[in-house]
């Protein structure tokens, strides 16, 4: 989920929101310290029924399933969707495991990995017009995605590639995709090649179930019938959405997935985030997930944090996105062909400072490749240091690489705050072992596509990702699979290309469950250790912020979707 | 008369041609690729050409160009890439909000300008002259969204908390912080509706975008009234005994709201561009909104749509002018 629009997400994460420095935050506490996930043991006394205010500050792109991208849309997307298969509404690792939902069991995967099939009974799940959700729900979701007139571009990109017959495809009425098929209450998913990621990518909102009926249209359904505890009753772009509880809902698949409140408003979709703070705290807004002033973090989590000053519930949460930030090191270019070099330079970074340049809560230092929601990620191994630097290691893997010192690098970044301080952090480091930065900054939407295109002369990139679907492939096999490097509009933006490496990928993602989730942790520790390739200097996961009314309690902040809307209740007496 | 508006339709039109063509190569020279925002970050190069084929973008500058240019003819803006809105809707929507906030303060500029700056002229250097002067300073200097925070802080959040700096009241509310209603009234999941809650929404932002506008108009009001005062023409009414409110009214007030007029026009113009950060500050969902927010996101339809809209607006609101000013004084349209 953790993804949306291309510019407004990575610039999200590379400028560590470049709102978040924009209130001059860069306050003294540690970004990380305000986490809290918000539990779903914890329910208080609250009354069902009623209505909550939401705003957000602009980030809408579509209601409908197909083509909805961005955070907030997927997280009104995770409380409207029936899935085949779901994450359970629980906090944490938990939150991580993926269920069977509307599917009776998990898949049946065949020998060779190509061919799924899931059992749906029709009607366990209805949708809020009464239309029950069958197996034929998912074959239109899924040939809706890749229906050409629809033009899903991002579920295109996910799905296009592994099943069968989707090339072919052309949206004709009555025509389906040979790899998609029904029979009864069964649908068979058949793949041209094993892609073992197909369960997590089933479990996007471009997998969500839809209405029979719902029209092929690429321009978007605004209102598209829905099978989970809440639907879309009304979107007005940039100014209104209203989700009403689901009257057929029912917790078929025992996730014991609530719908307390009978109505979400998002009554503001262009909110000031100052103003938006404000009307917060008091009480004109129930909740806002981007609509808040990043000066205020500090305050807000000393107020209204976990052992807030103000008493009471916890109101404000800082908690991981499943995204990285990482430097990306250029091994095409002389200055950082030499692998001990890029090591030297994971070893010089002081991920703290340059995770507080960013500003408080924008960032949680990390040196991992994997963000914590990502399978894999427990597997994978801290090597470099994270509170500190050692300077002594960094200047002995220098001397080791046999390099001749200064090297001079450019350092491409963005021109919005917080990214020139963070160069600055970066450049006094980077000095100490040798290597002389220069600066060059560039709108982020710039400065991504010329990182993209093979021979651009720049040796660190400072970048960014957030997760597609929750799998360890989309971010080291898109990341750093060199095997086919394009000339522009890449991600590799390491140039990384080690056949070994490429391999190694290739072969992760025929795996499943445990071994899968070894291979990458394994890839991504042998990429940091002794030897190992260097190709980034990761340097934190960036954060999601959260802040709530007074009246809204029972959130749960789950593993892989952040706040669940379909969680959230009215405390009693409120 | 009718030459006059022919030729000045006729270079209302070359003006237009001009700004979209100068917005269209701008936006083209930008080095970002819509086509890639629009596949997505994970998608190929294939499969981003895909897409530019679709969206018309791998055809040389002139041919897009051209195509734009036939949609417009045709009344059609084109389609956001962020969201594949049509922008004639995205503006149709967006535009009452700018309307109503900036019709809105410049009545509010208007209405505070003219009697003060009459006020001065007619009482200069006197309490109330300086006191004028001291308003005209502090509006011009303040920047606006300074004032918009401060104002939405201290008017709208303060009275809702019961205490400031160590002093308690019952708490109350006093106007909103942020957020519009429909003049109309309350549209599904939208909190207001009607002219009371409209009006009620935009007291604050109308407020700070005119406060710098009525701030310059009360100066010019008031130098404007007093060239006119010493007018050979208005010592002769006085000499023949016209009464001082008809000498105020028909002599000294219709000249001196020439220029203020002019100003007018052109100001209207320059009040969209500064609804920008009115609008971003009390959260309006106008233009000024739409089109900063399209920026960011490279959404080039919706910027050129906003752009094209907006030059239309000024274009005919100086045209509107132009032929004011012939209404006024007569000699305009003869030279």
């Amino acid at each position: 989920m953790k993804r949306r629009g291309v510019w407004v997400a990575l610039t999200a994460v590379v400028a560590g929101s470049a709102l978040l420095f924009s209130a001059g935050c860069g306050s003294s506490g540690s970004s990380s310290s305000g986490g809290g996930g918000a539990s779903a043991g914890a329910i208080p006394a609250h009354q069902n029924g009623g209505t909550i205010k939401v705003a957000l500050s602009g980030n809408v792109d579509y209601m409908d399933p197909a083509l909805a991208y961005y955070q907030s849309t997927w997280q009104i997307l995770y409380s409207t969707c029936v899935k085949l298969t779901n994450y359970k509404d629980v906090t944490g690792d938990a939150g991580r495991v993926i269920y069977p939902e509307a599917a009776s069991a998990m898949p049946d995967i065949s020998s060779d990995g190509l061919t799924y099939t899931y059992t749906v009974p029709p009607g366990r799940f209805k949708f809020n017009t009464g239309e029950p959700v069958t197996a034929q729900s998912f074959q239109h979701a899924l040939e809706r995605d890749l229906n050409p007139n629809q033009a899903s571009y991002f579920g295109s990109v996910f799905l296009a590639p592994v099943i069968k017959g989707a090339s072919d495809f052309k949206g004709k009425p009555g025509e389906h995709v040979s790899g998609i098929q029904v029979q009864g209450d069964k649908l068979t998913v058949t793949l041209v090649k094993p892609d073992a990621g197909l369960l997590s990518k089933l479990t996007t909102p471009f997998a969500c179930a839809v209405s029979k009926d719902m029209p092929v249209d690429d321009k978007g359904v605004h209102t598209p019938p829905m099978a989970g505890p809440y639907y879309i009753a009304s979107y007005s772009p940039n100014r209104s959405i209203v989700l009403k509880k689901n009257p057929n809902w029912t917790d078929a698949a025992g996730f014991k997935r609530p719908a307390y409140l009978d109505e979400i408003d998002y009554t503001a979709l262009t909110e000031n985030t100052d103003q938006g703070t404000l009307q917060i705290k008091n009480g004109e807004l129930d909740y806002s997930p981007d609509a808040l002033s990043p000066a205020q973090f500090f305050q807000l989590n000393k107020e209204y944090g976990p052992n807030g000053t103000s008493g009471g519930d916890q109101r404000f949460f800082i908690t991981p996105a499943a995204a990285v930030s990482y430097l990306a090191l250029n091994t095409a270019r002389p200055a950082f062909s030499n692998p001990l070099v890029r090591q030297a330079v994971n070893y010089a970074i002081d991920r703290p400072a340059i995770a507080q340049a960013s500003g408080y809560g924008a960032t949680t230092p990390a040196e991992k490749y994997l963000p914590p929601q990502i399978a894999g990620s427990q597997q994978e191994q801290v090597v470099y240091p994270v509170d500190s630097v050692d300077l002594n290691k960094a200047k002995s893997l220098m001397q080791q690489a046999g390099v001749t010192t200064p090297i001079t690098a450019v350092l491409y970044t963005c021109n919005q705050a917080p990214c020139p301080d963070r160069a600055a952090i970066i450049q006094q480091n980077l000095k100490a072992i040798g290597i002389n930065v220069q600066i060059k900054e560039f709108d982020r939407g710039v400065q991504f596509g010329k990182e993209g295109t093979k021979g651009e002369p720049f040796d660190i990139g400072d970048e960014g990702w957030i997760a597609d679907y929750y799998d360890a492939y989309d971010f080291l096999n898109i990341l750093l699979d060199g095997s086919h490097i394009p000339a522009t509009n890449g991600n590799d933006f390491s140039y990384i290309n080690d056949p070994q490496l490429n391999a190694s990928l290739d072969h992760a993602n025929t795996l499943t469950g445990d071994a899968r989730n070894q291979a990458y942790g394994d890839i991504a520790t042998k990429l940091k250790q002794p030897g190992g390739l260097a190709p980034w200097a990761p340097r934190g996961f960036p954060n999601n912020i959260d802040f709530f009314s007074s009246r809204v309690g029972c959130q749960v902040n789950q593993g892989s979707y952040g706040m669940a809307l379909n969680t959230f209740c009215i405390k009693s007496g409120s | 008369m009718t030459r006059y508006v022919i030729r000045r339709l006729l270079w209302a039109v070359v003006l237009f041609l001009a700004v979209t063509l100068v917005t269209f190569v701008i936006f083209y020279l930008i080095p970002v690729d819509p086509a890639r925002q629009a596949a997505g970050k994970a998608a190929t190069p294939a499969q981003i050409q895909e897409v530019a084929h679709r969206l018309y973008l791998d055809r040389p500058i002139w041919q897009q160009y051209l195509h734009f240019l036939d949609e417009l003819v045709h009344g059609n803006l084109g389609y956001s890439y962020a969201n594949r809105q049509s922008v004639n809707e995205t503006i149709k929507q967006a535009a009452p909000v700018t309307a109503s906030l900036v019709i809105g303060a410049a009545i509010l500029w208007l209405a505070m300008a003219v009697p003060i700056g009459v006020y001065s002229a007619l009482r200069p250097r006197t309490k109330g002259d300086r006191a004028a002067m001291g308003f005209v300073l502090a509006g011009i200097s303040v920047h606006p969204v300074w004032l918009g925070l401060v104002a939405s802080y201290l008017l709208a959040f303060v009275p809702t908390q019961g205490s400031f700096l160590g002093i308690h009241f019952p708490s109350f509310t006093l106007f909103p912080i942020q957020g519009y209603c429909n003049l109309k009234g309350a549209a599904p999941g939208e909190p207001c509706g009607g002219p009371v809650q409209w009006a009620y929404h935009l007291v604050l932002p109308w407020f700070v975008l005119a406060i710098g506008y009525a701030a310059f108009y009360v100066r010019l009001v008031r130098s404007s009234t007093m060239e006119v005062l010493n007018e050979d023409y208005v010592r002769t009414a006085r000499a023949k005994g016209v009464p001082a409110s008809q000498v105020l009214r028909s002599h000294v007030l219709r000249n001196a709201m020439l220029p203020v007029v002019t100003a007018f026009g052109m100001d209207i113009a320059l009040a969209l561009a500064g609804a920008v950060l009115i609008e971003f500050v009390f959260g309006l969902p106008g233009l000024g909104y739409v089109a900063v927010h399209s920026l960011y996101q490279f959404d080039y339809p919706v910027t050129l749509g906003v752009v094209v809209f907006a030059s239309i607006i000024v274009i005919v609101a100086n045209l509107v002018v132009d032929l004011l000013y012939a209404w006024i004084d007569p000699r305009i349209r003869l030279s």
